[in-house]
């Protein structure tokens, strides 16, 4: 590696488990190559920390490419950070300047309970996916191909809607603490293919009964949601949601 | 209330549906306060265009009393929503982040809808008690009330009062508006620009109508 090298000072929220009140720490982390990624950077910072015979910082990731969803906090009030469209895992220490102080926070939810410093419990999406995030489909013989024909706009916007990743930054970065990007993508999703027609109307209202129980808290149009997503998702998806909620409240009969 | 339309009215939707619904009703009537408040300019000093209008008003016999319910209903119904998304927001976030920026579309007037819509509330009461109260549970007469509006506005304290409530429903309608839009479903590339800008204008006419007459009556009435 041959970046410049700068260094840092990071408040980062600790806390113990999801019963302790947590606080925030500050770490001075020096000699940081810039062409790092941000999470090598909390390696880094990580690395000091357990030599020193401290717990480590939780953070959660996978891929750490920006497809997967799993990690995401709070950077400087910016959910994932405030460069546009990224997730925390594809920003670089060449976005910072020598001697920043960057403030890191878990997303801040009822509906995500915090369980260890920066690692929240996401698991209510997966519970709003079950409530009505699938399809019907015939499972027998392999379908022809063409067979069922989509208007090309309609395949590009179920497309679209369907690269959320479930990261939960739409949640985070909302004042409201509202999932409604979320469900409105997943709704989308399939309320514009014809494969997602048979539960349409089941769907639309069984995943918003989920998401309110969830204690996720409201829409106020603000589409801060949009402006963290790092998919680019678009709140004409949340409007798509309600058109659908609404059609269904009028429609549906179970 | 079928089961069905009691779930739709209980979800965090409806709620937002009835929310924009009840809003745009409540605009809807402002703007026709606000084309009857214009009838002032016509005969400042007399206010015989003014006492017409209520007079006419008073013709509708006790139709007037349905309407005067539906308006209360419409805004108990605005208010009563209000009060129960507001709380579920806050409960939605109970630890508050230490740094928060935004970078969306919010503004003042989003960030603020519940200031302002509890100070117009409170405002909304006081210009009851000054006109429609001011002879106890019967409207006054239409010379009384034009009497009454003059008294009442003539005061500098009162008038100051009414611009700043003017420009508040003016704050307030200038999100409101265009977020009924997308609570009801309506985003669109080809209508969005258009309701942004309706939004705005519609916050500045109301707010410039609305604080003009108090301003009118600190000229003329003084």
């Amino acid at each position: 590696m041959s970046g410049k090298r700068i260094s840092l000072t990071l408040k980062v929220w600790r806390q113990e488990s999801a019963k302790d009140a947590g606080k925030m720490a500050t770490y001075e982390v020096k000699d940081i190559n810039d062409e790092m990624s941000f999470l090598e950077m909390l390696d880094v910072l990580n690395e000091q920390l357990v030599t020193k015979g401290e717990r480590p910082i939780t953070f959660d990731h996978d891929c750490r490419e920006g497809i997967c969803g799993a990690c995401g906090f709070v950077i400087n009030g910016h959910a994932h950070s405030k460069e546009k469209e990224i997730t925390v895992c594809q920003l670089h220490m060449r976005k910072f300047q020598d001697g920043e102080t960057l403030v890191l926070e878990p997303w801040r939810a009822k509906a995500f309970p915090v369980l260890q410093d920066l690692m929240v419990d996401r698991s209510a999406f997966d519970r709003i996916q079950a409530a009505g995030g699938y399809t019907s489909v015939h499972t027998g013989s392999a379908v022809d191909a063409n067979s069922i024909l989509i208007p090309k706009v309609d395949a590009d916007a179920a497309f679209d809607a369907a690269t959320c990743i479930g990261c939960g930054a739409c949640v985070a970065s909302c004042k409201n603490a509202s999932a409604m990007l979320f469900v409105g993508a997943k709704v989308s999703q399939f309320a514009l293919l014809p494969q997602g027609q048979v539960e349409r109307e089941r769907r639309v209202k069984a995943m918003v009964e989920r998401m309110d129980a969830e204690g996720f808290g409201n829409c106020t149009n603000e589409y801060e949601c949009e402006a963290a997503c790092p998919k680019g998702i678009s709140v004409t998806n949340i409007a798509r949601m309600n058109r659908e909620f609404l059609k269904a409240a009028v429609t549906d009969q179970g | 209330m079928s089961n069905g339309t009691g779930k739709f009215l209980s979800s965090s939707l409806g709620k937002k549906f009835v929310m924009g619904l009840t809003g745009f009703l409540l605009v809807a009537f402002m703007i026709v306060h606000l084309l009857e408040n214009l009838s002032l300019y016509v005969d400042v000093d007399h206010g015989s265009a003014f006492i017409a209008w209520v007079e006419k008003l008073h013709l509708l016999g006790p139709f007037i009393w349905v309407l005067e319910f539906g308006l209360a209903l419409l805004f108990g119904v605005h208010v009563w929503m209000a009060l129960k998304l507001t709380a579920e927001n806050r409960a939605a976030r109970p630890t508050p982040y230490v740094m928060k920026k935004t970078f969306g579309e919010s503004t003042l007037a989003s960030r603020n809808m519940f200031v302002t819509g509890v100070l117009i509330l409170g405002g909304l009461i006081l210009h009851l008690i000054h006109f429609r109260f001011s002879k106890g549970l019967h409207a006054p007469a239409p010379a009384d009330l034009f009497a009454r509006v003059r008294e009442v506005l003539a005061n500098p304290i009162w008038a100051g009062f009414y611009v700043v409530f003017g420009i508040l429903v003016g704050i307030h309608v200038s999100h409101g508006f265009r977020s009924a839009f997308q609570s009801f479903g309506a985003n669109h590339p080809r209508i969005n620009c258009c309701v942004r800008r309706c939004s705005v204008a519609l916050g500045v006419i109301l707010a410039l109508g609305f604080a003009s007459f108090p301003i009118m009556a600190l000229i003329s009435w003084r």
